[in-house]
């Protein structure tokens, strides 16, 4: 079904060789893993066999990719989609449409497939996709969730043999993923090829025919499901790979009572005329983390929005160290790692950027990066970092702002075993330091692994 | 029950996005403009876009006040000042049309009537994409805002420095995966493409395209 054969490909720009000498095979009908530390090459393979590379996808490629016996060098991608469907790793961008309905039928009308036909196949697969109430809906709307849930129905509609998928499940909470397992043994069960790239891997455990482990651009090592379930924890952590086992929270609750720290009472919000969720309440104490659960679209990022003072809470108060805040005064005291870092690095140099904004000095500016490891790229440009870097670098900026609260928004979605430590060891240290951390995540991994106390709202 | 039209043919909707322009630069009678907006109004509230109609109505009634009620009874110097009222209350009847079109037509109609148009599937494609980014963007403003106003940036001048490289990064890559969302669903392909909502010009749009063509000209001619 899928053959590739001693690909070598490299970015346009870059030097190092995303794949390199990669060869694999899957057979029809079955299921694949995709797995290995971030940059791997695991992305670069899944839009080898959806066609963007070569053909969109600018850079140097080697060797021969075949789907169906036929190679895709030879095939424009819009011919190539009709055998393979994609699902993307960033739901934000995967819609062209703006309406769940349009984006549906999209891959269809494309194809000129008749009016009729497409309305038939588009009542079937809202019956079998349950999306009644998703439907004629703006994809701003949507959840995480629902969004890939639209977009696998998006690719279902087109009834492709192969599914290529890319972290489908890096912005969904605990029942999504669920659901998103439900799609995907269905898709099993119809006999479709998938291949699948992803970090969290616990919930495809029981789907997966072989699991394939990238390093360096190629195919080291390869399991069978029934070696890949056997997995122990210390094989795990060796491989760098997420939890093969279902993941539940073990929480340490810890009492304490405690004027030091940011408390939250009773809070209320809205967004539009709907309330997302009241009587909220919580205390968070310095040198701790918490880590605040929901599902998708409950309003966790309202909920940061209302800590950092950027959004009107409807009712509610919160105190730090037992003063009441205003809106402004939250403003001045908490910062915020977003969940796309891009947005809040404004300079031209990593100096420049943890000086902007706050009266800190070079040498306190030197320090704080020393301890975030940034201190060899004072000159380089915040963009040319690596994604870990960034986020390193906005929390060397907000720790140089004085800040006391430190909210991160997702700061786990789509990182392995190794990078998602090395988060959790950031957290720990601004621990250390005697501020306050709030993660707002559904990773429950890495809630364990922080030992956070959990809010759960919505 | 699916992909029913809630709009004019998008072509119509162009037609009338070029004829509120035409309105309103020949400076015409106040009446006209007035005849023209409460038209394009009546087909925003017919249409379901009434949030945006109400907010457009108040915006120009209240530019309206100020250019027939209060304008002709200050002094001189006053008048001169306020009178840039009267130039911004020219955008609105272009603004209103471009709302109108832009909220009853979804970006693949927009691309279905350019194909029917002739329009090369590179200038389309690049008008959809663009298109389908504009509401992403603001999304994206909204977060570096934030940002900013974490980060202590103050007046306007560095805001908006600070604005573009972030803005600018997150365009190309907004651009580019849009881009190879739509390419994998197949816009490229060749095969002549249906669609679930329908386009064609009803009599509803014949009447529209009319009565606007005679407002149009009645502007010019009395204008």
């Amino acid at each position: 079904m899928i053959l590739i054969c001693d690909v070598t490909f490299t970015y346009e720009g870059e030097e190092k060789a995303s794949l390199l000498h990669c060869s694999m095979e899957v057979k029809r009908g079955e299921f694949v893993l995709l797995c290995g530390k971030s940059g791997c090459g695991k992305t670069t393979l899944t839009k080898l066999i959806n066609g963007l590379i070569p053909e969109q996808i600018p850079g140097t490629l080697s060797g021969s990719v075949w789907i169906n016996n036929e190679n895709t060098a030879d095939q424009p991608t819009w011919k190539l989609s009709e055998t393979v469907g994609s699902v993307f790793q960033n739901p934000r961008t995967q819609f062209f449409n703006l309406d769940t309905t349009s984006e549906i039928v999209y891959g269809l009308e494309n194809k000129g497939v008749p009016k009729d036909d497409i309305m038939g196949r588009l009542q079937q697969v809202v019956a079998e996709y349950h999306l009644h109430t998703l439907m004629e809906k703006s994809v701003f709307e949507l959840s995480g969730g629902e969004k890939q849930k639209v977009a696998i129905a998006s690719a279902y509609m087109e009834q492709p043999e192969i599914y290529v998928l890319d972290e489908p499940s890096a912005n969904l909470d605990q029942e999504e993923i669920l659901r998103l397992q439900g799609l995907l043994k269905q898709l099993k069960k119809q006999g479709k090829t998938i291949v699948i790239a992803e970090h969290r891997v616990w919930y495809l455990a029981d789907l997966l025919d072989r699991a394939l482990w990238l390093e360096e651009g190629t195919v080291a090592k390869e399991w069978s499901q029934e070696e890949f379930k056997a997995l122990t924890p210390e094989q795990c952590r060796e491989w760098s790979i997420r939890s093969v086992d279902p993941v539940e929270i073990h929480e340490e609750r810890v009492q304490i009572q405690s004027n030091e720290g940011l408390m939250v009472k009773n809070l209320a919000v809205k967004r539009g005329q709907r309330i997302l969720w009241e009587h909220l309440s919580f205390t968070a104490l310095k040198g701790t983390v918490v880590a605040v659960c929901g599902k998708n679209g409950a309003g966790k990022t309202t909920l940061v929005q209302c800590l950092c003072g950027l959004r009107k809470c409807k009712q509610g108060e919160l105190y730090l160290d037992g003063r009441r805040m205003n809106r402004k005064q939250l403003c001045k005291s908490s910062f915020l790692i977003m969940q796309d870092v891009n947005h809040q690095l404004f300079s031209d140099s990593v100096l420049s950027e943890v000086m902007l904004g706050n009266g800190a000095s070079e040498k306190e500016a030197m320090e704080v990066l020393d301890t975030m490891e940034l201190s060899g790229f004072l000159e380089k440009h915040p963009m040319a970092l690596s994604g870990g870097q960034k986020q390193r670098l906005a929390v060397a900026t907000g720790c140089l702002s004085e800040k006391e609260i430190i909210i991160f928004d997702e700061p786990t979605s789509g990182l392995d075993l190794d990078n998602m430590k090395r988060v959790g060891d950031l957290i720990n240290m601004l621990c250390e330091k005697n501020k306050i951390a709030i993660v707002i995540t559904h990773d429950l991994e890495f809630i364990n692994h922080l030992r956070a106390s959990v809010v759960t709202i919505g | 029950m699916y992909g029913k039209s809630r709009g004019l043919d998008p072509r119509i909707g162009m037609i009338l996005i070029i004829l509120s322009v035409v309105i309103v630069f020949s400076h015409t009678k106040l009446y006209i403009e007035w005849i023209f907006m409460s038209s394009i109004l009546f087909l925003m509230y017919c249409f379901g876009v009434r949030k945006t109609m109400f907010q457009i109505l108040a915006g120009y009634l209240v530019l309206c006040v100020i250019q027939v009620l209060v304008i002709p009874n200050v002094n001189v110097t006053l008048a001169s000042m306020i009178s840039v009222a009267v130039y911004f209350k020219m955008i609105f009847p272009c603004g209103a049309a471009v709302a109108l079109f832009c909220a009853t037509t979804p970006v693949r109609v927009l691309l279905e009537a350019f194909r029917r148009m002739h329009i090369p599937l590179s200038v389309s494609v690049a008008v959809a994409v663009s298109a389908r980014y504009f509401p992403t963007l603001k999304d994206e403003l909204t977060a570096i805002w934030n940002a900013m106003r974490l980060r202590n940036i103050k007046g306007m001048e560095q805001k908006i420095e600070s604005m573009y490289v972030p803005l600018l990064m997150s365009a190309v890559k907004t651009g580019e995966e849009l881009a190879q969302s739509a390419i994998v669903r197949g816009i490229e392909n060749p095969a002549p493409k249906t669609s679930i909502v329908e386009i064609r010009i009803r009599l509803l749009d014949v009447l529209v395209l009319v009565y606007f063509l005679l407002l149009a000209g009645a502007a010019i001619w009395l204008g």
